[in-house]
């Protein structure tokens, strides 16, 4: 439970030079955009002219060295852009692969993997916005994948199935894990290998994906890979390692994902802030109850506490270190933060939070997945108590 | 919402102190407590134990060097509180010392500082007394009843005070009385005064001390003032300006305290860590039981968060930002988390944590008392409701 003397910075209203023009950004995609994406089949409904707009805006290149040609900017800076993307009408889900997944190539990518991608990366002209881990019978617990990928020849050949994968059709780029060698009882993760796919290809042949019909836009649809064939350049790192780059992968994700969190939180504070003020029952603004105005300040001191373990796990990473369990903490306090928000905005609003065009329905169904994906709680309170408290395996 | 750039130090600030502080706690167990809540509230003062911590020189702390204090800012008086309170231990019959001299140091007259603060930073006098709740006022501060009026060479006190912790142990309060009366002041917060009591010889001029019988042993008491004659010199700062000079001082508390409390959830966690993976129900050890396992790293998160808030409020104050949202949100997160940390703790214990032997059920108890005092929650909400996020006064 102890950690070394770091310093840690406070310093949210420094960033205008973000926030500012991200703000008028997702301005030009409000609420509307959104609400009309959702009309749309499940197939139809990814916000491309918003993916386009962030790509072109340079922030999610944020966190790419300089020296592959990205702002090499600290995780703090990214979880601000992101912070700032969801306080307003919009949500970074569908772009937000394109500012981390690449962290797995600057670790462990082979220099040509690094000199192919990573600039094209950094200046959006190549897509990475998709992951695929989950199968039918792998979430939390990664052990019994069954997705195998068979060196023969000169090529993998990839069999298996993968449910849940977000942006996976409208991405350049695909990390796949899949299984080269099966796990031994002592380490049953072993065995499971990192795999860059491009999916142009990919879905040209071996590769076929079906768009999920789900709560939220979250872009996820399954995948079925059928004799895909891949090149031995394709695997990152090294062949087996798959699970271990995936963790340090996950702890940079709970990061910006707390940050998504806060952001939505503003959101939700602000929304409900400015409704119970100017909402008059009973003769009198409705923010004079304590039985509305409690669970809004509870809220956001909730909020305010989730956003210094989020820094703290950020100023953790930007000091070089594996945040570990902290980054787990951090996304797991922000989600939880933003839920209680989020409902406490739903429960402002009353009848009206139902209502499509106020976005609270549509924001509230993203807090609340939010907690169970990427991530979810039951992942997030095991590698707390284990890796940080000593407690036993549960599961 | 605005802030400034402040910065902080994350892990275990002040080691050389913790160590210190945790080598005078070994000699004061659990039973040393327990003997102390046996006996009746007039001889349950650790007096042994105040004793050991004054010669650390530890109570004065915030004192400025050249009134033979250590010179620290709220921070490392912050550290020291919580390392009593994780070993088990308790500052309240003490702490009053480390803050209440706070007021006097920022608004006494030369005279008064050179009078009191080297005797109270050797531990010669004891400041441990703050006379502000009245039996009709509590949270509502303004409304005291107790009255000084100006005769010659000094006032005259008439009124009473109740839940003044530590009055029978101390030879100076801090007194707040109202010098003109409600009805001929423009604010109801102008017009009340703060003294500096020699307690010593008021005891003799009409004072009279009953203790409370109380829920916690933190030696709290009733106190009635008849006619009881203070001399002039006994005015701190300027007449009627007492509430300003009181508040001022509730920010560096609130901090103090919520250290404390945090202290207590890591007394709680080590403590309920160490018995659920020692003790095995069903065949395994408790902790690997998602029910247990999960409540303690859900208070483990709650914690650090409520840490992190802490550490800024100090940083702030010890900067001489403006501070009291940051207070006032550490007091309810550090409240809650100690909270969910005791509940777990006690569950997990069961019977063996209500014995009165063991320190579970006295720490469960005093962090029950933390969440109500010395602010009440609702006061905590009604300052974030209004005074951050532009909700009207509710109350």
């Amino acid at each position: 439970m102890t950690d070394e003397l770091l310093m840690m910075r406070i310093d949210d209203d420094n960033y205008d030079e973000f926030r500012d023009p991200l703000k008028a950004l997702c301005a030009g995609f409000p609420g509307a955009y959104w609400r009309a994406l959702e009309d749309k089949p499940a197939d139809q409904r990814y916000p491309s002219e918003f993916v386009d707009a962030l790509m072109e805006s340079g922030f999610l290149g944020a966190l790419i060295p300089e020296e592959f040609d990205g702002a090499g900017l600290s995780l703090r800076i990214a979880a601000i852009i992101l912070e700032t993307i969801h306080s307003t009408s919009c949500n970074a889900g569908a772009a937000i692969g394109q500012m981390y997944l690449s962290d797995i190539l600057v670790r462990h990518g082979s220099d040509a993997q690094k000199q192919k991608y990573l600039g094209a990366i950094a200046a959006g002209e190549v897509r990475f916005l998709a992951s695929a881990v989950t199968e039918t019978e792998t979430g939390d617990d990664l052990a019994p994948m069954t997705t195998s990928a068979a060196k023969t020849g000169d090529v993998y050949v990839v069999n298996g199935a993968k449910q849940w994968v977000n942006n996976a059709l409208n991405s350049d780029l695909m990390l796949l894990l899949a299984r080269t060698s099966t796990g031994t009882p002592e380490n049953p993760t072993a065995g499971l290998t990192a795999f860059l796919v491009d999916m142009k290809t990919a879905l040209k042949s071996g590769m076929s994906g079906q768009a999920i019909d789900s709560m939220n836009n979250d872009g996820a649809s399954d995948l079925v890979l059928d004799g895909l064939e891949l090149p031995l350049d394709a695997v990152i790192g090294e062949v087996g390692k798959g699970y271990e780059y995936y963790r340090e992968l996950a702890q940079l994700e709970c990061i910006l994902y707390a940050a998504c969190a806060t952001g939505d939180s503003a959101f939700f504070s602000e929304r409900a802030i400015t409704y119970a003020n100017e909402r008059v029952v009973f003769g009198r603004p409705i923010a004079y109850n304590q039985g509305i105005q409690f669970p809004i300040s509870k809220a956001y001191v909730e909020v305010q506490g989730a956003k210094l373990i989020a820094s703290k796990a950020a100023a953790v990473y930007d000091s070089g270190k594996q945040p570990g369990p902290l980054a787990s903490m951090a996304k797991h306090m922000a989600c939880e933060a933003a839920w209680q928000m989020a409902d406490a905005c739903f429960t402002t609003h009353g009848g009206f939070a139902f209502a499509r065009e106020y976005d609270i329905e549509r924001k509230w169904r993203d807090a609340r997945v939010m907690q169970m994906t990427p991530q979810g709680r039951t992942a997030l309170l095991t590698d707390i108590a284990v890796n940080d408290l000593g407690m036993p395996q549960s599961i | 919402m605005s802030e400034q750039s402040v910065e902080f130090a994350l892990g275990e600030d002040y080691p050389e102190y913790r160590r210190e502080v945790a080598k005078v706690c070994k000699d004061y167990p659990p039973s040393y407590w327990e003997y102390l809540e046996n006996q009746p509230p007039s001889g349950s003062y650790p007096t042994k134990f105040v004793e050991a911590l004054t010669k650390t020189g530890f109570l004065s702390a915030l004192i400025p060097g050249k009134y033979g204090g250590l010179g620290l800012p709220v921070r490392g008086g912050a550290a020291i509180l919580e390392a009593i309170h994780a070993a088990g231990c308790t500052a309240g019959p003490c702490h009053a010392q480390m803050y209440t001299m706070g007021t006097i140091l920022r608004h006494g007259s030369d005279a008064q500082k050179d009078k009191y603060l080297p005797k109270i930073a050797k531990g010669e006098l004891r400041l441990q007394a703050f006379g502000v709740t009245e039996p009709t006022t509590g949270s509502d501060t303004t409304q005291l009843k107790t009255r000084a009026d100006k005769v010659d060479g000094g006032y005259r006190i008439n009124g009473q005070k109740v839940w003044i912790s530590r009055a029978g142990h101390s030879d100076l309060m801090l007194l707040l009385a109202r010098t003109t009366p409600a009805d001929q002041v423009e604010k109801r917060a102008h017009g009340v005064s703060t003294f500096l009591v020699d307690m010593r010889l008021a005891k003799e001029n009409g004072m009279v001390i009953t203790p409370i019988d109380a829920m916690i042993n933190h030696n709290t008491t009733e106190i009635f003032f008849d006619d009881v004659f203070i001399p002039e010199d006994s005015l701190v700062g300027q007449e009627g300006r007492g509430f300003r000079y009181i508040l001022d001082g509730m920010n560096a508390e609130r901090c103090l305290v919520s250290s404390e409390t945090i202290g207590n959830g890591r007394y709680f966690l080590r403590e309920a860590i160490k018995f659920a993976n020692e003790h095995k129900r069903f065949g395994r050890p408790m902790s690997a039981t998602q029910s247990v396992q999960f409540s303690i790293a859900q208070a483990y998160a709650q914690l650090e968060t409520a840490d992190l808030m802490v550490r800024k409020t100090a940083a702030m104050f010890d900067a001489g930002m403006k501070c009291g949202a940051e207070a006032n949100m550490s007091k309810i997160l550090s409240g809650e988390a100690s909270w969910a940390c005791a509940q777990v703790a006690l569950s997990i214990f069961g019977e063996a944590g209500m014995d009165k032997s063991s320190s579970i059920q006295r720490k469960w108890r005093e962090a029950r008392t933390a969440r109500n005092s010395p602010i009440s929650p609702n006061m905590v909400l009604n300052f974030i409701g209004q005074h951050v996020l532009g909700m009207p006064r509710s109350y």
